[in-house]
């Protein structure tokens, strides 16, 4: 049996569980949507302006939307005390967050699945071609956020005030992510591959970095 | 202030050990710290003559634990979550053993329900089946009994009494001595993390009542 059976169990359960509450996406969907709708009615831009602007607005509206998805993600665990059910499982603390963190990307992607293409028709966001490329930074800088959005949920729902910390924790860690992000979606707009490769290796040292600190740490989080 | 202090004692298989403590007496603390949930400052455990603390995170399957929390995911049915279950233990014959553990909790007529319609009761019996799935030699019980009228009391140690002939050694807490198992061979009473006094079945329907209410009125008015 392969030894990511565990996490694979939990991504399967997750993703289970957040097919039975659409609420949760939906109100994710909603919410980013309008971030990004308001954006584009900012100081009445021009089209230039609208272009300029769109990859900001599409990482802030992925941002927010996503402190609200990990708190509902990691409140699953905390109802009836699952948690501690999968403490007591034979698996290594690393696997569970894996399996935690494998849900949060794969249900961030698909909420950006629904707003990129509504962002580019918004903002007339022209990557001339270049989707593929946009698609890659997208992941890169997802998977980063996600490892963030799992630990510090984690993290959030041992306090009283889950809600309120989970922004304060995550969102200044998320800055260089963030901003890799904007700068690489600007970069391919504007056809400067070498620009979009450094930010896209920037993101990928988060990555790295966020992964493996989140991943080690998470058991210390987690056990009282 | 230690939450449990100088607590000692051993557990075979087959004998069901009830723990009995008033709110606060250091009885939850006690299970999480077995079931490796909480990590004690101090002391140490052994189970099956080795060291369990330290012990790698695989010898988990070696003890289940129901809690009054029932630790199932309220939107999966009853057979869903032992699904995820078995596959977190990385259980072979999945379909068999949850069938198994359906069957020893008297819960097979719950099975496709979701988790969130069950009545306390029936949540109860289903917690049961998950504890018991990976079939531990350990069963730990945290206050199994709260929040259960009379006929699933009943149900429940008729399904306990099932579990201890069946070899396994089982740990029980409670508050309420009246709703234990005939079947309990040893007693402790635990107050403010300490044991103050313990006894045999044979105290137990002489008398042993009596000296827990004594206990815990005399913690009580020492506060």
């Amino acid at each position: 049996m392969s030894t990511f059976a565990p996490a694979l169990a939990i991504l399967a359960k997750d993703v289970r569980l957040e097919l039975r509450r659409v609420e949760s996406l939906a109100t994710m969907t909603v919410f980013a949507g309008l971030v990004i709708l308001i954006f584009a009615f900012v100081g009445d831009p021009t089209p230039a302006d609208l272009a300029r602007v769109g990859p900001g607005a599409l990482w802030a509206s992925i941002l927010f939307a996503g402190a609200l998805g990990f708190e509902r993600w990691f409140a699953e665990e905390e109802r009836n005390a699952a948690l501690h059910g999968l403490l007591l499982a034979p698996v290594d603390r690393e696997m569970l967050f894996l399996g935690k963190w494998a849900g949060g990307t794969l249900f961030l992607l698909a909420l950006e699945a629904l707003l990129v293409p509504a962002a580019a028709t918004l903002y007339r966001l022209d990557l001339g071609g270049r989707w593929a490329a946009f698609a890659a930074l997208l992941i890169v800088v997802t998977i980063g956020y996600a490892a963030l959005g799992t630990f510090f949920a984690a993290v959030a729902a041992r306090t009283t005030a889950s809600q309120l910390l989970l922004p304060v924790l995550l969102f200044p860690l998320s800055v260089p992510l963030l901003l890799a992000g904007i700068e690489g979606g600007q970069a391919l707009a504007a056809g400067e591959a070498g620009d979009y490769r450094d930010w896209l290796g920037l993101a990928l040292a988060f990555d790295v970095l966020f992964g493996t600190v989140c991943t080690m740490a998470f058991g210390t989080v987690i056990e009282e | 202030m230690r939450a449990l202090d100088d607590v000692s004692f051993s557990l075979d298989r087959g004998e069901l050990l009830v723990v009995a403590g008033p709110n606060g007496a250091g009885k939850t603390t006690l299970v999480r710290t077995v079931a490796r949930l909480s990590r004690p400052s101090a002391g140490r455990i052994r189970l099956d003559g080795a060291e369990w603390l330290d012990a790698p995170a695989d010898r988990q399957r070696e003890v289940g634990l129901l809690s009054h929390s029932t630790y199932l995911y309220d939107r999966l049915t009853a057979r869903e979550n032992l699904e995820f279950y078995a596959r977190l233990y990385r259980l072979a014959d999945r379909d068999a053993r949850i069938r198994r553990a359906l069957a020893g909790a008297g819960a097979l007529d719950l099975a496709g329900l979701r988790a969130g319609t069950l009545s306390r009761g029936q949540a109860q019996r289903v917690s049961i089946a998950r504890a018991i799935l990976h079939d531990p030699g350990l069963l730990l019980l945290d206050e199994p009994h709260a929040g259960l009228d009379p006929h699933s009391v009943r149900r429940l140690n008729g399904v306990l009494e099932d579990l201890r002939t069946d070899g396994r050694a089982i740990l029980l807490t409670t508050h309420d001595l009246a709703r234990v198992p005939e079947s309990a061979g040893r007693f402790l009473i635990l107050v403010e993390g300490r044991v103050v006094d313990a006894g045999s079945r044979d105290d137990a329907r002489n008398g042993l009542e009596r000296r827990y209410e004594r206990a815990v009125t005399r913690s009580a008015g020492e506060l």
